[in-house]
């Protein structure tokens, strides 16, 4: 059996290959045998970049010996969702359409993790453009949870997650439009942060719906989360959505003595929540509570009518952007994703118009929530992970009832825009990993993440070896 | 109804959905009206303006 390439965090990972105990080709080996080990089964990646991360493994041990160090990721390898470009590399975005498809540029976001010293290991394997939450890809296969390989791995970023689940690299990189980071994240039970909306350059990344998509890491733990973040947040001149980006330290900042929580209670939150994550949710409140935050339960009049206004803007947006780069094409998507692409041309601009009108709303309760609480917790994922066979498209109808519920409490945040974070906080008793969400004030991710690491902790997480 | 969203996705979208879709495109409409009802029956006031008017990126 080849275990876990990677088992140890990326401060770590990457002291010991500054100075030498670790070396960035040895690392890369090991990676390259444990995608070898389980892709078969997982089907994490679309494109494993054997040459190109050798290479660039060799470079950073030179640069190493020679004391050049790029920077906090100096030979740690990882890898990216296959939405991001990356100049020489095919960018499938899961699709059949784009298999011949090869990057010119580098997406600024990949471009950041390669100038800190990151080693690119491979492109992973996503539901077909983003579009969906189950990473059931028809192109591609299907990407398995590394927990029960007949249960999906969640979407879109499921290769991602997968990824980093199983220790085929450090850390990954994914996209979140309606919670493609925070639900493959808690169904894999790893880290998932989504930023505040425009933090993260989304140039070189191909787009689901532009009101919404964030980019974000999927990591071991919520320290790995806050590197990669520190990395990657900061202004480009080619997102003007990151003008206002504000620089993010390196480490979790310790959480104030004190810190007030709110926990969202309603329709929304409430219905449909399976009893072990209804129980994964108390418990972590309680450990809350233990570690010095006072938790009040709260609620968001509006977040109902949020979600419909949510599914609307990403709908019409979604088939706007296909509408022009694929016209006529519509027949080589998978099913899903075709079905959803022309249900979204139907919906009327006036209704378009009206979702953003909502959103507003929605944003102002929030706010006024967050002008009181450092930080809203509710479940991740309101379900655990259903079986491969009952969501694929190709097999029946089981997708369309799946949809809803695995994305039914990630949209709120890419709704208002706010940095949220999902942690894992235990198992259930068929295996499977349990997490919570939190989510902060805009910009507020050093608190946010500061209150998910005293979670992560009482909660005594940590990623154990997967077969 | 049918030849009219037939149409409406034909032109938006550039190619004639087949029958499978179309159906399921009508399936998926009347779940997003029911859906919508609560966005219609929402009291949204004059001074209600869209988010990226005023507070979009936040």
């Amino acid at each position: 059996m080849v275990l876990a390439a990677v088992s140890a965090d990326l401060t770590a990972l990457a002291a010991a290959v500054r100075t030498g105990r670790l070396s960035a080709v040895d690392l890369v080996e090991r990676c390259l045998e444990r995608i070898r080990a389980t892709e078969e089964r997982l089907r994490a990646f679309i494109h494993v970049d054997v040459e190109g991360a050798r290479e660039a493994a060799r470079q950073r041990d030179a640069e190493a010996r020679r004391g050049q160090i790029r920077g906090p990721l100096h030979g740690i390898p990882l890898a990216v969702k296959d939405l991001f470009d990356q100049a020489g590399l095919p960018t499938t975005a899961g699709a059949a359409i784009r298999r011949g498809h090869r990057a010119k540029t580098t997406a600024t976001a990949v471009q950041r993790l390669l100038d800190a010293g990151a080693v690119v290991i491979g492109k992973t394997n996503l539901h077909e453009f983003a579009f969906g939450v189950t990473s059931v890809n028809p192109h591609f296969g299907a990407v398995a949870n590394p927990w029960d390989p007949e249960r999906v791995a969640g979407g879109s970023s499921g290769g991602s997650a997968a990824a980093v689940a199983v220790g085929c690299c450090a850390a990954a990189l994914g996209t979140d439009t309606g919670g493609s980071v925070r639900i493959p994240a808690a169904l894999c039970g790893v880290v998932g942060l989504k930023p505040t909306f425009g933090r993260v350059s989304r140039h070189g990344v191909v787009p689901l719906a532009w009101s919404f998509d964030t980019v974000g890491p999927l990591a071991r733990s919520v320290a790995d989360a806050a590197l990669l973040l520190s990395v990657l947040a900061g202004p480009d001149p080619q997102d003007p959505l990151t003008g206002r980006s504000a620089p993010f330290g390196p480490q979790v900042p310790p959480a104030p003595p004190s810190f007030r929580i709110g926990r969202l209670r309603g329709p929304l939150f409430d219905e449909g929540l399976d009893v072990e994550v209804g129980t994964a949710l108390e418990r972590a409140c309680t450990l809350l509570a233990r570690a010095g935050g006072r938790v009040e339960e709260v609620g968001v009049e509006a977040a109902l009518a949020g979600q419909a206004a949510q599914t609307t803007i990403l709908f019409a947006e979604a088939s706007t952007y296909h509408r022009r780069a694929y016209p006529g094409r519509l027949a080589e998507y998978g099913p899903d994703v075709r079905e959803l692409l022309a249900a979204g041309a139907t919906i009327p601009a006036t209704a378009y118009v009206d979702a953003q009108r909502v959103q507003g709303v929605v944003i102002r309760q929030t706010r006024r929530l967050l002008a009181d609480f450092d930080a809203l917790i509710c479940a991740a994922v309101p379900v655990q992970a259903p079986l491969i066979e009952e969501v694929d498209p190709a097999r029946g109808e089981g997708w369309r009832r799946a949809r809803a519920p695995l994305s039914r409490l990630t949209r709120l945040f890419n709704l208002t825009g706010l940095p949220a974070v999902a942690v894992p906080v235990g198992r259930a008793r068929s295996g499977l990993p349990l997490g919570v969400q939190l989510a902060a004030a805009p910009g507020e991710e050093a608190r946010l993440l500061a209150i998910a690491a005293v979670l992560e902790a009482a909660a005594g997480w940590t990623l154990p070896a997967l077969p | 109804m049918e030849r009219m969203l037939e149409e409406m996705v034909r032109d938006l979208l550039g190619a004639a959905p087949d029958d499978q879709t179309l159906r399921a495109v009508e399936g998926w409409r009347r779940a997003w009206r029911r859906e919508w009802e609560r966005v219609e029956s929402f009291d949204l006031g004059d001074e209600d303006l869209p988010a990226p008017l005023w507070c979009w990126p936040p």
